[in-house]
C-alpha cells in the first residue's frame, strides 16, 4: 500500500512520519467525503471493477489495491491491478512476444484493452470479439506483470494509457471522474505483427 | 466607505474563530479602521468575554432583530478604540432566533458607516453557520494543523462551493508549532494548503500568551511580546490590501533564551 502512496504523492519511501501519515489519510478521507459515496458502495464498485477486469485477464487478487486521490479539488480513483503470473512453461515464449510488442511503441490501446495479451496483439482482428485472455498453444495466455520484465521500462503501449505517471512498476488503470472518459477503441496494430 | 463584510468560520469548534475575530477586530481598529464585530453564536456567546466587554451588554443581536432596540443601542463601544464596536449574541436563545435575511438586514444597515464588519460564526454547518455566511463578502476559514480540523474545514469549503452566491474564501492556519512540523509530528502549512487547495492569508503560531489574554479580556494583538499577536496584526494588514511577508515561525530553542523566559521578561 505504501508503494502506491509514494507513487501517488511523489514521496521517497524513507520516513513514515506521523505528519506524512496524517496527510495521506486526510487525502483519502477527503475524497470519500467529497464524492459522497457510502463505503459499502465503494466496496461494491471495487468488486465490480475487479470482476470486469477478470473477464479479460487473470487478476492477482491478493495484491489488488485501490486508492482515491485528489489533485486541486478533483478526485481520482487509482486502481493497481496486478495480473497473475502464469505457471506454465510457455511463459518464455510469452515474454518474447511481449518484448516484440513493446518494441513497437506506436501501438495505441484503449483503456479497456490495457494489459492485452501478446497473442491478441499479434492478431488484431480477433481482439474485438474474443476475450483478451486468448489461448496460446492451448494454455492460458495471462499477461505477465511488467515488474517481472524490465522494471526500468516506463509505462508504454502494453499498459495502455497511463495518466501523469513517473516510472510505474505495475499496470495501473486510472479512472478520472473529472474528465470525460475516452471512447473504447479496438486495437490497431499499425506496424504489423509476429 | 462601504464596508467589507468578513465571516470567520471553521466547521470544527475550538480552532480559534472567536480569538481570531477579536484579534482581527482590534488589529484593524489599531490601523485606524472603523470596525463592528458581530457574535453570531446565539446561545453560546463568547466574543464578549474574549473582548473583555461582558459587563457592558445591555442589548444583543436578537433584541435588534426582534425590534426591542435600535441597532446603535446594541453596539458596545470599545474603551481603547472608539471606532471598534461589538454586537453581542443573545445567551438565552438559540440559532433559530436569527435568519439569514436578518443578518443581511443588520449588515446592510451597518455598511454605510463602517470599514469592516467581522462576523464570528458558530461551529457546525447548520443554521448558525448559514446565518453567519449570509451577509459575507468574504469568508476566512480558520483551521488547525490537525486531521479533524482540516477535514471539517474541507466540508465548509465544499458547502461554500455549492452556494449560489460564490463567496471567496481564504485560510487561516492557527496554532501551528514549527518545532513539531520540523520533527514530522505536525502537518505543515504547505500540507494543509495542498490538501484544502485554498489560498492562505495567515499562519498563527501556538502561543502561551493567548490564554492569559482571554483571562484578562485583552486580545493578544495588543501584546507586543506575543508572536500570535504579530501574526494577527499581519493578517489585518493583509486584509487592508497590504502585502506582508509571512513570519519566520521557527521557535527559539536556544537554551539561554529559554532561561531568560523562565525568569520572566
Amino acid at each position: 500500500m505504501s508503494g502506491l502512496f509514494d507513487w501517488l504523492f511523489g514521496r521517497k519511501t524513507d520516513a513514515a512520519t506521523s505528519s506524512t501519515i496524517a496527510k495521506n489519510r486526510l487525502q483519502m478521507v477527503l475524497v470519500q467525503d467529497r464524492i459522497d459515496l457510502p463505503n459499502e458502495q465503494i466496496q461494491e464498485m471495487k468488486r465490480e471493477i475487479i470482476a470486469v477486469i477478470s473477464k479479460y485477464v487473470s487478476v492477482d487478487l491478493d495484491h489488488v489495491d485501490f486508492a482515491v486521490s485528489n489533485r486541486d479539488r478533483n478526485s481520482l480513483l487509482v486502481a493497481e491491478i496486478p495480473f497473475r503470473k502464469p505457471d506454465d512453461p510457455t511463459s518464455d515464449e510469452l515474454l518474447e512476444k511481449l518484448a516484440a510488442a513493446k518494441a513497437q511503441p506506436s501501438i495505441e490501446l484503449g483503456d479497456d484493452l490495457a494489459g492485452i495479451s501478446a497473442a491478441t496483439l499479434a492478431a488484431p482482428s480477433a481482439a474485438k470479439d474474443v476475450p483478451v485472455a486468448a489461448s496460446i498453444n492451448g494454455t492460458d495466455a495471462s499477461l505477465v506483470p511488467e515488474e517481472d520484465n524490465n522494471a526500468e521500462t516506463p509505462a508504454d503501449a502494453q499498459t495502455g494509457r497511463v495518466k501523469d505517471s513517473g516510472a510505474s512498476d505495475s499496470t495501473i488503470i486510472e479512472l478520472d471522474d473529472s474528465a470525460s472518459t475516452q471512447p473504447i477503441d479496438p486495437v490497431e496494430d499499425e506496424s504489423g505483427s509476429t | 466607505m462601504p464596508a467589507h463584510v468578513i465571516t470567520i468560520t471553521s466547521g470544527k469548534g475550538g480552532v480559534g474563530k472567536t480569538t481570531t475575530t477579536a484579534n482581527l477586530g482590534v488589529a484593524l481598529a489599531r490601523l485606524g479602521k472603523r470596525v463592528v464585530l458581530i457574535d453570531a453564536d446565539i446561545g453560546l456567546r463568547n466574543l464578549d468575554v474574549i473582548m473583555g466587554l461582558e459587563n457592558r451588554i445591555v442589548y444583543d443581536l436578537v433584541d435588534v432583530i426582534e425590534g426591542r432596540c435600535k441597532l446603535r443601542q446594541a453596539m458596545i463601544k470599545h474603551k481603547q478604540f472608539p471606532e471598534l464596536y461589538l454586537i453581542p449574541a443573545a445567551q438565552t436563545r438559540d440559532k433559530n432566533a436569527v435568519s439569514p435575511s436578518d443578518m443581511l438586514a443588520v449588515c446592510n444597515a451597518l455598511r454605510p458607516e463602517t470599514n469592516f464588519i467581522l462576523v464570528d460564526s458558530p461551529a457546525g454547518i447548520e443554521r448558525g453557520f448559514r446565518n453567519a455566511v449570509a451577509p459575507a463578502d468574504e469568508v476566512l476559514i480558520v483551521t488547525n494543523p490537525e486531521v479533524s480540523a482540516v477535514r471539517d474545514a474541507d466540508r465548509i469549503v465544499g458547502i461554500l462551493d455549492s452556494l449560489e452566491k460564490k463567496i471567496p474564501a481564504r485560510l487561516i492556519l492557527n496554532r501551528l508549532r514549527a518545532e513539531m512540523v520540523r520533527k514530522g509530528d505536525m502537518l505543515s502549512a504547505q500540507d494543509v494548503t495542498e490538501i484544502l487547495a485554498l489560498p492562505i492569508i495567515g499562519i498563527v503560531p501556538e502561543d502561551e500568551y493567548v490564554i492569559p489574554a482571554s483571562n484578562t479580556g485583552v486580545p493578544v494583538a495588543l501584546n507586543e511580546n506575543s508572536r500570535a499577536g504579530v501574526a494577527f496584526r499581519n493578517i489585518a494588514r493583509r486584509l487592508t490590501g497590504e502585502d506582508v511577508p509571512f513570519m519566520d515561525l521557527n521557535e527559539q530553542t536556544n537554551f539561554l533564551q529559554r532561561l531568560t523566559r523562565l525568569f520572566g521578561k
